[in-house]
């Protein structure tokens, strides 16, 4: 799992900007960005409404609070936790980091919000048999006015996804000699690794985190659960219009997505400016060393009591507070999931089978047809193009084209927005290893005669066939955390395990959210174990020096 | 299947029909004309919308749904709402966009504002009678509030599915005596602060806590009972925010969140977070216990001065593509075997809508049959049961709730 884990690595820079002058790229994102505007055709006195609702500029302040304050504490912990494994001070990850990845969003959020509610897990465990507590305070804690549980929730979320990112590209960086010579120069170990190593990693990581960084910006499933309530983030307010029974609200909501565009733009592009060669890990004097590997050290064992939590609560019985552990655990569970969630199940499982299938076909296109960079170089901008859109954004644009092809509302909707993000990450996977398969091989190839669907199959499946496996993998998995692409294109009607954890945390049932949450989280890991166990094919002796390193070697 | 509903043919036959008097016998021997309605539903797929947002009433329906498919050949695929006001302004807008015949929607579950908004508009198919077996077996005559809906006369448009009293509910555990009368209640919520909420507007039960604050603070009946224009509304409900304005500060977080839906305030109550919960189901809390989602300790009151209570229907759109099978579904709800499931605690909890008088021995006994548990109270101690205000009173009280505390959508 570890391996296939791997294989998602960054291949090279994704140097995407830097690709483009300046200027050009800086134009063409504008005008995209007024092309998508001009595409959500939001009415003028539907802006109007939207900037006159009760509350919208707190929502405003607050979506870009928690964004940019998650987003720069999983950038930072993140600087320093690679820093902390380069220097040999914490034991590396491995297979910890894989179901971290593999939880859906709507599931970590849930679970967190049992751990750090007034009648939740941490108080249980800790305040109330030290205070004698009978019955949990009255702290507004999740949902607190200044999002802080959101910010929480979301940073912790989006670190074992930049460190993953951070480890695989620094597996890929020879920088030994750098090393060395900063060493000569007289630089402490961790000196070297501010200077040398991190500036190199983080511009790897630019564009991931500024995919982070829209996410924190246009999430709704960790903002519903987590986040505070009049008014919530504005990216709620847009789901809240969507779903509103009122058919006028739709416009309000149109409006409101190409309001979030309008935002993220400057927002993105200010944390890409200002970021640059700023925040980076503290300069590892010994007071902030010991702080920074203490604060991580409290936040590792809050990740892992938040999937307990979730396994606990799936399987409990009645758990009145302050009881640390639920009075037995009921095992009908199997029978409410055979009841309730196996007609979600059935459609997660349809949904991410084809999603990732579908997506890997796309991609395989998609990278016949992308020209070659004139830099050897990682995947390019537009790769990352719909990671960097707000997620109500994508999801109305999507919405107005399926409502065209009179698709709203039904699956195949719902498989287009699941393709939309698919699609990106297996490009990610796909992106090195396709561009180091050896030509010279299939220039052989083609001139003994062997047609395009002869050498796809008979010489690059074989010699990819674990990098594909990963790329089904994890399209399957990031079909399965889909949350807002399911309901604004499913209209509510499709319901996959990632909605339904949300569905049930809403009406007040704690167990069906855990059980459907804990299941979206356990199929990804089964397809992430089962792609690990896929095996190249080998090429004879003589092929051998022109063979690619298979990414899971 | 699509085909259309030839009303004027069957108009025709149940006119007949319905002068017959073997129209009044039992289900199994059922008249011809429903037999034929049968054959046609046959292989139909009815799209039931639904409320879904209790795990528990979810499950019911689907039972409903394997029983429909086995006797009937019919399958009924649940529309889960958030609320149903989302299935109206759907149907509406399809009327509207000229989709006259074959709607998205076949049956759905609906009770005051909604079905006013339906009535109105002339969206409703019916009257529903004719088509009905089990029609002559409902408690029409015990039971006014099975042809009142929100003091709207249903004429039909509507067949009664259950009916419904607000409760309380608390944690015995906690609070050893329930508050007695409204002015208990607020004096606990003072005593106690932090310890009660309720559900946000317009989550259902939480407008119907609203509503019961006009009982509270004096509202004549009378008033309640019929359309209210803005002015008045905003005199007569002046006292209710005077109340809320009062009470919110010793509410669960100082009364600047509110659950959003009943079913977070019953996870509250299961987690003590709160001391009260409520709902419009009074069998509900014995419900949540057996279904190991509340504590064993939770009990049920009402204040001594009475609660609301109301019916719920089931309605076919005048745009339904499956009007045979929703008719088919609707006889089956009604039938006493339905009901009596619905009606037991394990189940559901819901009310019935029958007159146990008028069914056979066999069937009185399926209802004998469920057990009564210790969180229901029995009917006797539910009295006086209110009736609910005009629907201009829920939506006047929702807007202004919003306005005054809401900020959100």
């Amino acid at each position: 799992m570890d391996r296939a884990l791997r294989s998602l690595r960054l291949s090279s820079p994704p140097a995407a900007l830097a690709a483009l002058p300046g200027g050009s790229a800086a134009w063409l994102l504008v005008a995209a960005v007024l092309a998508l505007v001009a595409l959500l055709t939001p009415s003028r006195p539907a802006l109007w409404a939207v900037l006159a609702w009760p509350g919208v500029g707190e929502a405003l302040l607050l979506s870009l609070w928690t964004a940019l304050a998650s987003t720069a504490l999983a950038w930072v912990a993140t600087g320093w936790l690679l820093g902390l494994w380069e220097l040999g001070r914490l034991p590396r990850p491995g297979l910890l980091l894989a179901p971290l990845l593999a939880v859906p969003h709507a599931a970590f959020a849930v679970g967190l919000a049992f751990l750090l509610a007034p009648s939740g897990w941490l108080v249980r465990l800790v305040l109330a048999p030290l205070l004698g507590l009978e019955q949990p305070p009255d702290w507004p804690v999740p949902g607190d006015p200044l999002g802080l549980a959101l910010i929480l929730g979301l940073a912790l979320k989006e670190i074992p996804f930049l460190l993953f990112l951070g480890l695989a590209a620094r597996a890929r960086l020879p920088l030994a000699p750098e090393l060395a010579c900063a060493r000569t120069l007289g630089c402490d170990s961790w000196h070297a690794y501010r200077r040398v190593v991190w500036p190199q990693l983080a511009q790897r990581l630019r564009l991931p985190v500024l995919a982070v960084l829209a996410y924190g910006l246009g999430n709704t499933d960790m903002a519903t659960v987590l986040g505070p309530d009049l008014p919530p983030t504005f990216a709620v307010l847009v789901l809240r219009w969507f779903l509103d029974p009122d058919p006028a609200r739709l416009e309000l909501a149109r409006a409101g997505a190409a309001l979030l565009l309008v935002l993220a733009l400057p927002v993105l592009a200010g944390w890409a400016w200002l970021t640059e060669g700023r925040l980076t890990p503290p300069r590892g004097h010994q007071g902030e060393a010991a702080a920074a590997t203490a604060f991580l050290l409290l936040l590792t064992p809050l990740v892992v009591l938040v999937l307990c939590a979730l396994l606990l609560w799936a399987l409990a019985g009645p758990w009145p507070f302050p009881a640390p552990w639920p009075r037995w655990l009921d095992l009908r569970v199997a029978a409410r999931v055979g009841e309730d969630l196996a007609a979600p199940l059935a459609t997660t499982l349809r949904l991410g089978l084809m999603a990732a299938v579908l997506g890997l076909v796309l991609a395989r296109l998609l990278l016949a047809l992308s020209p070659r960079p004139r830099q050897a170089g990682g995947p390019p901008l537009w790769v990352f193009l719909p990671l960097l859109l707000p997620e109500p954004v994508a999801a109305l644009l999507l919405q107005r084209l399926a409502l065209a092809l009179a698709l709203d509302g039904r699956e195949p909707a719902v498989l287009l927005g699941h393709l939309l993000y698919v699609v990106p990450y297996q490009l990610l996977v796909l992106w090195g290893p396709w561009r180091r398969l050896p030509a010279a091989l299939f220039e052989a190839a083609r001139s003994l005669g062997a047609g395009p669907l002869r050498r796809l199959g008979r010489l690059e499946l074989p010699l990819l066939a674990p990098v594909y496996a990963a790329a089904l993998a994890v399209g399957f998995a990031v079909s399965t955390a889909q949350y807002a692409t399911t309901l604004f294109l499913g209209a509510g009607r499709v319901r996959t395990l990632a909605s339904e954890t949300l569905a049930y945390a809403a009406v007040g049932d704690r167990r069906l959210a855990a059980c459907a949450g804990l299941i979206a989280t356990l199929l990804p890991l089964l397809a992430f174990l089962a792609a690990a166990g896929v095996r190249g094919g080998r090429l004879t002796p003589a092929a051998g020096r022109t063979a690619p390193r298979s990414p899971l070697r | 299947m699509t085909s259309g509903f030839d009303r004027r043919r069957f108009a025709a036959v149940f006119a007949a029909a319905l002068t017959a008097p073997r129209w009044l016998r039992a289900a199994e021997d059922v008249p011809a004309e429903i037999a034929q309605l049968r054959a046609r539903a046959r292989g139909q797929t009815v799209w039931f919308a639904a409320w879904g947002g209790s795990p528990e009433i979810n499950r019911y329906i689907r039972w409903a749904g394997e029983q429909l498919e086995q006797r009937f050949g019919i399958r009924l695929e649940h529309i889960r709402l958030r609320d149903t006001a989302e299935a109206v302004a759907r149907i509406i807008a399809e009327v509207e966009a000229g989709r006259r015949e074959d709607g998205s929607i076949d049956l759905i579950w609906i009770n005051g504002e909604n079905f006013r908004r339906l009535k109105e508009r002339g969206l409703l198919f019916g009257p529903l009678p004719p088509y009905l077996s089990n029609w002559s077996r409902l408690d029409l005559a015990g039971n006014p509030t099975l042809t009142l809906d929100f003091t709207l006369p249903t004429e039909g448009l509507e067949a009664p599915w259950g009916t419904a009293q607000f409760v309380f509910l608390y944690d015995s555990a906690r609070v050893p005596r329930p508050p007695a009368d409204w002015a208990a209640l607020f004096e606990a919520i003072r005593a106690r602060p932090g310890r009660f909420t309720y559900p946000q507007p317009p989550d259902f039960v939480g407008s119907t806590f609203l509503k019961h604050l006009l009982y509270a603070e004096g509202v004549p009946r009378e008033r309640l009972l019929a359309p209210v224009d803005g002015a008045d509304f905003q005199r007569l409900a002046q006292a209710v925010f005077d109340r809320l304005d009062q009470l919110h500060p010793q509410m669960w977080r100082k009364g600047r969140s509110f659950p959003r839906t009943q079913g977070q305030l019953h996870q509250l109550l299961a987690d003590g977070e709160v001391d009260f919960s409520m709902s419009f189901n009074p069998a509900e809390a014995s419900n949540l216990i057996l279904a190991g989602r509340m504590p064993a300790t939770v009990r049920t009151f009402i204040p001594r001065e009475g609660t609301i209570g109301n019916a719920h229907f089931l309605a076919i759109p005048i745009n339904a593509a499956h009007k045979e099978g929703a008719l088919v579904a609707i006889d089956f709800l009604l039938s006493p075997e339905a009901q009596a499931r619905k009606a037991d605690p394990a189940v559901w909890g819901d009310g019935t809508v029958l007159a146990m008088d008028r069914l056979t021995p066999e069937e009185r006994a399926l209802f004998e049959r469920v057990p009564r548990h210790p969180a229901t109270l029995p009917p006797e101690a539910r009295r006086p049961v209110l009736p609910e205000p005009h629907p201009d009173w829920m939506e006047r009280l929702e807007q202004a709730w919003i306005a005054r505390y809401g900020r959100s959508g």
